[in-house]
């Protein structure tokens, strides 16, 4: 299910210089702050994205999944900052073990369709660890 | 101020499965209120939940189940006590959402968690029927 946008800026240290209007909750007070601190282990998820998008000078697009859910993630150079737009995608359904399995299917598939060279094993990996 | 909870939950329900009585620990982690129903946003199968309960009334012995809901694995003891049951919940275990390593991990240990439960559960029904029968010898 494709949710609504959102947009924020951070400067050259990952730090968060500007949040859009339609900002998720909680994020406005981190104005200021490491990115992370607002995206715990998020630096690991976004962090070779942001270096890719900086070194290269180009917007860098595609699905990652975070917190619950996967994410399309746009970034957009300006400068020494960058734009990142994203936007929530399929929800892990963790009420059953039946929604568990057929949300992480949804997610493997999209987490597989970004980059068909080198695919995401995790996502396989993780349905296949369900009981 | 947040309050430590360390006793197991207990919820002690009367035969329409309204809630009579609750643990502090039980209150600080759901909704439900003495009165309520406690079929309502069950965090498992409500099937299972009530055949479970029923099983627990007609033969007189605690049911003990292992069951996955709402990202948790809980471990759910019914035990009955004249009229009334005596549910206890555990959290065996909790699925970590936050990234993909975290959440592989989780599922691993969620499923190791299981099966080592499952082999508990079965090796005690064993014990018990092996009592049962050597009692009745």
């Amino acid at each position: 299910m494709t949710g609504r946008a959102w947009t924020f800026v951070i400067d050259a240290s990952d730090r968060i210089v500007q949040v859009g209007d339609e900002e998720p909750r909680g994020m406005a007070p981190f104005l200021g702050h490491a990115l992370w601190e607002y995206l715990p282990h998020g630096e690991a998820v976004f962090g070779l994205l942001f270096e890719e998008a900086r070194s290269a000078g180009v917007e860098v697009e595609t699905i990652v999944y975070y917190a619950g859910a996967t994410m399309n993630i746009r970034i957009v150079p300006s400068g020494r900052s960058l734009v990142v737009y994203a936007t929530r995608r399929t929800e892990l359904d963790v009420r059953t073990l039946g929604t568990l399995s057929a949300s992480l299917r949804v997610i493997e598939q999209e987490l597989g369709a970004r980059a068909p060279a080198q695919p995401d094993r995790r996502a396989l990996g993780s349905r296949q660890a369900l009981p | 101020m947040a309050v430590a909870v360390s006793e197991v939950p207990v919820l002690v329900l009367d035969e329409d499965y309204r809630a009579v009585e609750m643990s502090p620990a039980f209150r600080a982690g759901c909704g439900l209120a003495p009165g309520d129903s406690a079929l309502e946003g069950l965090p498992i199968s409500r099937s299972t939940f009530v055949q479970s309960c029923e099983h627990a009334r007609r033969t007189g012995e605690a049911v003990d189940l292992v069951e996955y809901g709402a990202g948790r694995l809980l471990h759910i003891r019914v035990v009955p006590r004249d009229e009334l049951l005596h549910v206890s919940w555990e959290t065996l275990g909790m699925l970590d959402t936050l990234t993909l390593d975290g959440l592989g991990a989780s599922l691993r240990s969620l499923a190791e968690t299981l099966a080592g439960t499952e082999d508990t559960l079965r090796r005690e029904r064993l014990r018990r029927s092996l009592r049962l029968v050597g009692g009745g010898l």
